[in-house]
């Protein structure tokens, strides 16, 4: 019981981290409805505006503190407001979702320009020293503090009691719920949408620049990425509050903390159980939550009630073709794939006749999004996992069955198939930001835990994955293998196309009008949807295993750096008008 | 570290209940440097031995966290004394171009002298093949004294007998440590039954 406790103490002050993050993510989605995942970018750029001036130009602390998160931190929230999320106020809660994540691969990148991307080590804590741990209290004994963790526990602590007032106690707290569920609403009992939601990103946005300038000193250097994984490791703590509790975000956070030191000290160290389940600790604890709690059960879109008032989105342009226009536009795609491929045939060198290819592949696996997005309406974060799969599977297939490249290759397809339907079952009693949340949390649990594993990835050895022979037609060669994968991406292309004018097709454009209306005449959304996940699983794999195959190799290196990468696709495919238009209906409660 | 873990207490805390002496993290610097704060604020005089601190910028930011620590390289550190002479090739070329010795750029000399030394052993008649051939001949390559002898007959495979060159963090300075007579490298023997005893190449 000593050392239990002992861990329980010792937890704390990386409670206090997370909590301070699943507040911020709580505090956004409750004053703006946007599930707001660029809450790490913001964070990100607050600390280095800190590091900028107090290290680099040696401004003294509170001067340094006031520019980077009661100066810049505000206007980035009030761009991010007026320029983008003000304009999607009636968007899906998915698409705001995927919004965010586009602002969180972009703004860092955006940052860098100024800062520079070489090695920003040691940042400065919010102390008047120059580490964190030079300052300790006590000096000694059996719980020390540094100077950061007495910032963060005392921030994250004043964070929670003085949101909790504002939002409960407050007229301004109210308006911000109010303009949430419907600004028109709002509006018409007096009140500014407009300016409510302003305050309402400058409050989330001055709590993310607090975050970054507080948990910058927690590691060696400033690094963008390092913010969106804390930020992940938080959204168990943020789930737990129903996405909407400051209090309860803020006590699931001290509990993941806490839960993470317990088994850090009582697990042993050379178990499988405890190798693959310390790092994935807060996935599976938020798979979990998505799954079992009971408060998220019936959390669905909140429809604004006086939405018909706005006029419909308008819809994608490809919807508003005349026939002739039709006929031209795929005349001109044809002439174009011919063109392309005489292009890279003829004219390429190796290097951009690979870059090319390795984009045609990843067009594969893009088009998975198509299917599960675009048609079923549902946010999937982790089509990369799919891929994945469908990689590794190649991989060992070929290496150790002795199964030709382009068989491994379908296995791979079908092994991710299963896979994504066996993961539909669960997660489809979820929707909306829930449903993306379950599925990101299992891509990270499957790269926690699987993907180090010799018998799924080969390790930290890459499996060797040939290129395919096929008769006399060996892909070694660069230009073959590129026509094979354009062949490959207008197959799938073609089976996207006639799933989505099929039954299948039909049945999930239903689902998104009205699942009532879809369930009254016999369409049964869980089938179609759970068929859906299915397919762009297995499409996903497709893609993957030929991504390997351009590579020569399937590793573990590839599938866990590209969470960034990963998010950029994810931003662009959605971004990308590639679904059809939604039914001509009032506003769905999904998608 | 793993996703979301920012804090080595529990860790640090079990080790001093262990009376650890010696800690050897094969961590990337945000690992290492987390671990060494740690030690500091539970007030452990363990030692650490690196496999990846030869960076003079680490010592400038974080050197009180890392004094007394061992450093580990495969190549005969910069501060060997007497330098052997493929070493101070590399330094000389290296103030010529004005720039500072660092580990990888030592990885890239080194990687450049063994192709020059395969395309001579190749002989003038060379192709690609012929100076890989020609350096999977070599049985002791030191790179003039710079690496301990790699044989690459069977160094793809298997070495029995690994070689290491260590400093030893003293203020601002790496200073070399554990030397054998005159050669900055110490040798074990994977093979043997009991606890190898450390040798020169």
């Amino acid at each position: 019981m000593g050392d239990l406790l002992r861990y329980a103490v010792q937890g704390i002050p990386a409670g206090c981290v997370f909590a301070l993050l699943a507040v911020g993510l709580v505090l956004t989605f409750k004053a703006s409805g946007v599930f707001n995942l660029a809450f790490a970018a913001q964070a990100y750029v607050s600390a280095a505006v800190f590091y900028s001036v107090r290290k680099e130009d040696a401004w003294p602390l509170v001067p340094a503190a006031v520019l980077a998160i009661l100066v810049v931190a505000p206007i980035v929230g009030l761009l991010f407001d007026r320029l983008l999320f003000r304009h999607l106020r009636t968007a899906s809660s998915g698409a705001k979702l995927i919004s965010s994540i586009g602002l969180l691969v972009a703004v860092p990148e955006l940052v860098k320009l100024w800062f520079g991307s070489d090695s920003k080590k040691n940042p400065p804590p919010l102390w008047w020293v120059e580490r964190s741990d030079q300052w300790l209290w006590p000096q000694s004994g059996r719980f020390v503090l540094d100077a950061g963790q007495i910032a963060t526990i005392a921030s994250a602590a004043v964070v929670a009691v003085g949101l909790t007032v504002l939002f409960r106690w407050s007229s301004i707290g109210l308006q911000m719920r109010a303009v949430v569920e419907s600004p028109r609403m709002a509006e018409l009992n007096g009140v500014n949408a407009g300016r409510v939601s302003s305050v309402a990103w400058i409050l989330s946005s001055v709590l993310a620049g607090l975050s970054g300038v507080l948990l910058a000193p927690l590691f060696a250097a400033l690094n963008s990425l390092d913010f969106f994984t804390l930020l992940v490791a938080a959204l168990a703590a943020a789930v737990f509050g129903r996405l909407v509790n400051i209090p309860m975000a803020f006590a699931g956070g001290l509990a993941l903390g806490v839960l993470q030191a317990i088994l850090a000290g009582t697990l042993p160290t050379d178990s499988i159980v405890a190798t693959g389940l310390r790092p994935a600790l807060p996935f599976v604890v938020l798979f979990a939550l998505l799954l079992l709690y009971p408060g998220l059960k019936s959390m669905r879109d909140v429809a604004d009630p006086l939405a018909g008032v706005d006029p419909p989105p308008p819809p994608p342009a490809a919807s508003l073709r005349t026939p002739a226009w039709a006929t031209v536009s795929r005349v001109a795609t044809a002439l174009a794939v011919l063109g392309g491929v005489a292009i890279g045939w003829f004219v390429l060198d190796a290097f951009w006749l690979g870059l090319i290819t390795s984009g045609v592949a990843l067009g594969v696996i893009l088009l998975s999004i198509t299917i599960i997005t675009g048609l079923g309406g549902m946010v999937s974060l982790c089509q990369p996992t799919f891929a994945a799969m469908g990689a590794f599977t190649t991989a060992q297939v070929t290496a150790n069955l002795g199964v030709p490249v382009l068989g491994s290759i379908l296995l791979g397809a079908a092994v991710a198939a299963v896979a994504g339907g066996l993961l539909a079952l669960p997660v489809l009693r979820l929707d909306g930001v829930y449903l993306a949340l379950a599925t990101l949390a299992f891509a990270l649990m499957f790269q926690s835990i699987f993907v180090p594993l010799s018998w799924v990835s080969g390790g930290s050895v890459p499996m060797d994955v040939p290129r395919p022979l096929v008769g006399s037609i060996d892909f070694a060669e660069n230009r073959r293998f590129f026509v094979l994968c354009v062949v490959c991406l207008l197959l799938v292309g073609g089976l996207v196309t006639l799933v989505k004018r099929g039954t299948m097709g039909l049945y999930l454009d239903a689902l998104r009008g009205s699942e009532h209306a879809a369930a009254a005449a016999g369409i049964g959304p869980r089938a179609a949807r759970v068929k859906a996940f299915a397919l762009s699983a297995g499409i996903a794999g497709f893609g993957g295993g030929l991504l390997a195959t351009y590579y020569g190799s399937a590793n573990f290196d590839q599938t866990s750096s590209s969470s960034s990468g990963w998010c950029g696709w994810c931003w662009w495919s959605r971004s990308v008008p590639a679904r059809s238009p939604p039914p001509p209906s009032a506003a769905s409660p999904s998608s | 570290m793993a996703f979301g873990v920012t804090d080595l207490s529990v860790q640090v805390s079990n080790m001093k209940q262990a009376g650890v002496d010696i800690i050897y993290p094969c961590m990337d610097l945000q690992g290492v440097v987390t671990l060494a704060k740690e030690l500091k604020k539970q007030g452990s005089d363990a030692i650490m031995t690196l496999p990846n601190a030869y960076d003079r910028t680490i010592i400038e930011d974080f050197g009180d966290l890392f004094q007394g620590a061992y450093i580990g390289t495969a190549f005969a550190p910069f501060e060997t004394d007497p330098a052997p002479e493929g070493l101070e090739k590399y330094l000389a070329a290296m103030e010529e171009a004005g720039l500072e010795p660092t580990e990888p750029t030592t990885v890239g000399w080194l990687n450049a002298a063994l192709f020059v030394e395969g395309l001579r052993e190749a002989g003038p008649d060379f192709d690609r093949q012929k100076v890989i051939d020609a350096i999977n001949e070599m049985t002791d390559w030191t790179a003039e004294g710079m690496l301990s002898g790699v044989d690459w007959t069977t160094a793809h495979f298997e070495v029995d007998r690994p070689c290491t060159a260590f400093t030893r963090v003293e203020g601002e300075e790496f200073v070399p440590a554990l030397t054998q007579g005159d050669s900055p490298f110490v040798c074990l023997d994977r093979t043997s039954d009991t606890m190898p005893e450390a040798e020169a190449p």
